[in-house]
């Protein structure tokens, strides 16, 4: 079974900066991957070139054994892969029913000419659209708020809000940039048993989290970044025990 | 009741309101650019002034009939509307509004220096086929068309553009196509109403379409609501009918204008009707009387 993602010796360079070097993994499908690492470890870099965001400077990404190296973030949402933002990226002025109806842009095709005449089954893909869009906010628990201006609503309802977009692409491969963050530990509990739901349904989950003990509670493997390169990858508990990795995070015992 | 009658079948109170509807159909143009899709256009008047001067000579030189003459006046505006676009579409915000500005002033210059448009002379003797009927229903129609796009996928895709480019890409929508299409469709309009312009005055001159113009058009529709079509309307109608009967506004009216944007910008940025979606009012108040059901079956 080919891997689902697959990461070839990416680098990037900013300037004079390498933030990532040689990030070699291969993700398989179905799996809940996190990705760790001290602040500034290039955690949200590497998820900026896999949605398509940067340009690694070097190296491949296949994704379903394509290559999507270089290729721009619009095209790399219709192969398969959705993503939320570490800081909210949403459309704060529109409703939240319309920000997850655009979360659908890439499985529909109604252009302007389709807008203005409305023939040849645009009428049935605009429901559509709206039946999907139904189905991710019911997900996430926000369908009683659909007509709610995103920008009024509360940073938990906002983060769901993003992922529940997302979702609505259907998409193979879902990556979440710190989907906890700001959260209190009700919340997470909520979110962990709707990134397993989720799960569930078949969508294979990329997230960077802080929160070790969300990340411990659902991952099946782990990798960890530091100084932009891996350091460790495998299970919870192989990590947790990593002396390498207990150094980048807490540095060396005094001798 | 005699009095109202008076008003309404003189002549010259048509010939404003229906020169109102000309320049609605421009503004609404406008408005799909810079209120939907967040892209400012600061030469929009250029885009008038090909489609008057394309149309009129159709109509002059080859006697095409009126319609297709608008048309064709339509279609070169937005041609050229995507010539500039597809370069631009990198810049953003200030810079791009500047390559706008430049532009409008490019494509006046243009016309003053060729022969075939009259220089700066102008046009004259301009054929009259523009009239209240024709006016009013191409409004109806372009508002019509106007609101379809706002609900639909396509506008959808222009508003994720105005909101939030990079989140806009990432959800699959490639923003320089959408970028060039709305130019395309607004500057498309700005033709039309220009072909309108023409053979409602019979005289055009490129000093008509300058700067002064899309500085109006742009009031209309900040000061009306950016992103509305009602709030384009309202702009259009107030800003166009007030000079006619405060003569206070006619003398003063660039003042005005500008005061007017100062402290619209201060006070409400959205402008009077902006950031008001009635339709999602009304569909609010709806599903507070409805039972929570899951979301299907239209919007």
């Amino acid at each position: 079974m080919p891997p689902l993602l697959k990461m070839e010796n990416i680098s990037i360079v900013f300037g004079g900066l390498t933030a990532v070097e040689s990030i070699n993994f291969e993700m398989e499908k179905g799996r809940i991957v996190s990705l760790i690492g001290p602040n500034g470890a290039g955690k949200s870099t590497v998820f900026n070139i896999i949605s398509g965001i940067y340009s690694p400077t070097s190296g491949s990404v296949y994704f379903m054994e394509k290559d999507i190296t270089g290729d721009k973030a619009y095209k790399i949402t219709g192969y398969g892969i959705a993503r939320t933002f570490q800081n909210i990226r949403l459309f704060k002025n529109l409703t939240v029913a319309d920000n997850v109806r655009i979360g659908c842009h890439t499985r529909s095709r109604a252009g302007f000419m389709g807008a203005v005449l409305r023939a040849g089954g645009v009428k049935g893909e605009e429901r559509g659209i709206t039946d999907r869009a139904g189905e991710s906010l019911a997900v996430v628990g926000l369908a009683d708020k659909r007509e709610d201006l995103a920008k009024n609503l509360s940073y938990g309802d906002q983060r769901k809000l993003e992922i529940a977009r997302a979702l609505a692409s259907s998409p193979e491969l879902l990556l979440l940039d710190e989907p906890a963050a700001g959260m209190n530990a009700g919340e997470k509990q909520g979110l962990m048993e709707m990134i397993k739901a989720i799960s569930n349904m078949g969508v294979t989950i990329l997230l960077v989290e802080h929160d070790m003990k969300f990340v411990m509670g659902i991952s099946d493997h782990i990798i960890v970044l530091d100084y932009g390169q891996i350091i460790a990858s495998g299970t919870p508990e192989e990590v947790q025990n990593d002396p390498v990795v207990i150094e980048a995070y807490l540095g060396k015992e005094a001798d | 009741m005699q009095a109202f009658i008076d008003i309404v079948t003189n002549a010259y109170y048509i010939q404003v309101i229906t020169m109102m509807g000309v320049y609605l159909i421009a503004a609404l143009g406008l408005n799909l650019i810079t209120g939907v899709t967040g892209q400012f256009s600061f030469g929009h008047a250029a885009y008038m002034s090909i489609g008057a001067y394309t149309s009129a000579l159709l109509t002059m030189n080859l006697h095409l009939p009126f319609l297709l003459s608008l048309l064709a006046g339509g279609l070169m505006a937005a041609l050229f509307g995507i010539v500039l676009a597809v370069p631009s579409m990198r810049l953003t915000g200030d810079y791009l509004g500047i390559t706008t500005l430049g532009f409008g002033e490019i494509v006046r210059v243009v016309f003053v220096n060729m022969e075939i448009t009259g220089g700066a002379r102008g046009l004259a003797g301009i054929p009259r086929h523009t009239d209240l009927t024709v006016v009013f229903i191409l409004v109806v129609l372009f508002i019509w068309a106007l609101y379809r796009i706002n609900n639909s996928r396509f506008g959808r895709a222009l508003a994720a553009v105005r909101e939030d480019e990079i989140a806009a890409e990432s959800m699959g929508i490639n923003t320089f196509l959408y970028k060039v299409e709305s130019f395309a469709i607004g500057t498309f309009l700005a033709g039309i109403s220009g072909g309108l312009y023409a053979h409602l005055l019979q005289y055009i001159n490129p000093a008509d379409f300058g700067f002064a113009k899309s500085f109006d058009l742009l009031n209309f529709v900040v000061i009306g609501g950016l992103g509305s079509i009602p709030g384009t309307v309202l702009g259009t109608t107030v800003l166009s009918l007030a000079p006619e009967f405060l003569r206070f506004v006619k003398e003063y009216r660039m003042l005005i204008y500008g005061g007017l944007m100062v402290l619209m910008m201060i006070f409400r940025p959205h402008g009077i009707l902006g950031g008001v979606d009635l339709g999602r009012l009304f569909r609010k108040i709806a599903d507070r009387k409805k039972p929570p059901a899951a979301l299907s079956g239209g919007s």
